[in-house]
């Protein structure tokens, strides 16, 4: 081999090796480029993906208290509806009763006895005391009848007698046992309250009936 | 002979510092071009980003239109709805309140 092939073999060698050099670094480089990059995309999507996610979340939030506030106010506005209903019925009934009061209407004064002698059976007979408003103290009520039942039904001598002061009421009335033992509150309002939710319910069935 | 072993040891040395200065030469492209990329990759991750927040803050503002649709169109219907019952009560006002009048005085 002549000297100027064998330089020339050294020297297209090193060549060689520098394109190879140069090959391998640029694959290196490009590589790592490659993963690092990866690596912050990947990040950046997972990043975008929890900020789209927490969007969708709170707009379901957000629907959801919308129809919340909508099914609590129509909750709201007919239970007011109906509650506002019910005591202008009640209201209206108590007129009623206090016009057929006014009128000594069979109907009111059977109420009264019936009443009358119910609460004196509650209170066990005796010596009572029948408290009434000032319109209906007037109504004549069969008392010795009544206590001549009770005293039957309770087997305890009984004497009904009016109380000579009249009470605040729309009607009905309180009987009292003479030695302040014990009373029965049948005035209507007090009947009303105590019977509140059923005539609610009452009401309400009428509108659903029909 | 000596020289012409000399003259390939030159070209030897000269091949290998070569090389040598083309590593370091080249571990510096490589490093800025990794530092390019980077850059090119943040940039990628701030528009990512970017476009995210830009169609979370839609499908937000979509659900609060969507909302308060929902609130217009549920309270109209809330009000017909109490017409509704309204006009309902006003039939049925005289029978429930001969009713309730019942109720107190049957007892």
């Amino acid at each position: 081999m002549s000297e100027d092939r064998i330089l020339e073999y050294v020297k297209k060698w090193y060549e060689n090796q520098r394109a190879k050099q140069e090959e391998d670094a640029k694959r290196a480089a490009e590589n790592e480029a490659r993963i690092r990059t990866q690596r912050i995309i990947a990040e950046a999507e997972q990043e975008a993906t929890h900020i789209i996610e927490e969007a969708q979340r709170e707009a379901k939030r957000l629907i959801r208290t919308a129809q919340a506030e909508v099914a609590k106010t129509r909750s709201y506005r007919l239970l007011e509806e109906k509650g506002a209903f019910c005591k202008q019925v009640i209201d209206a009934a108590l007129q009623h009763i206090a016009k057929l009061a006014e009128a000594r209407d069979r109907n009111y004064v059977h109420f009264l006895e019936r009443s009358i002698a119910q609460a004196a059976i509650e209170l066990g007979g005796g010596h009572l005391v029948l408290y009434l408003n000032e319109r209906d103290h007037g109504i004549h009520i069969e008392l010795s009848k009544i206590s001549e039942e009770v005293s039957k039904i309770t087997k305890t001598e009984t004497k009904i007698a009016k109380g000579r002061k009249t009470i605040d009421t729309v009607g009905g009335f309180v009987l009292k046992r003479a030695d302040g033992s014990g009373d029965a509150d049948y005035r209507l309002e007090s009947l009303v309250e105590a019977r509140r939710e059923e005539i609610y319910r009452k009401i309400l069935e009428l509108t659903r009936r029909k | 002979m000596d020289e012409v072993l000399t003259k390939i040891l030159e070209v030897e040395q000269q091949g290998d510092d070569q090389l040598k200065k083309a590593a370091r030469e080249l571990q510096v492209i490589k490093r800025r071009y990794i530092v390019e990329a980077f850059e090119e990759a943040k940039r990628k991750r701030e528009q990512l980003i970017k476009e995210a927040r830009r169609r979370a803050e839609e499908i937000v503002q979509k659900a609060r239109e969507e909302a308060r649709r929902i609130q217009e169109e549920g309270l109209k219907q809330v009000e017909v709805e109490v017409q509704q019952l309204r006009k309902r009560f006003e039939e049925i006002r005289d029978e429930a309140i001969m009713l309730i009048v019942k109720e107190l005085l049957s007892i």
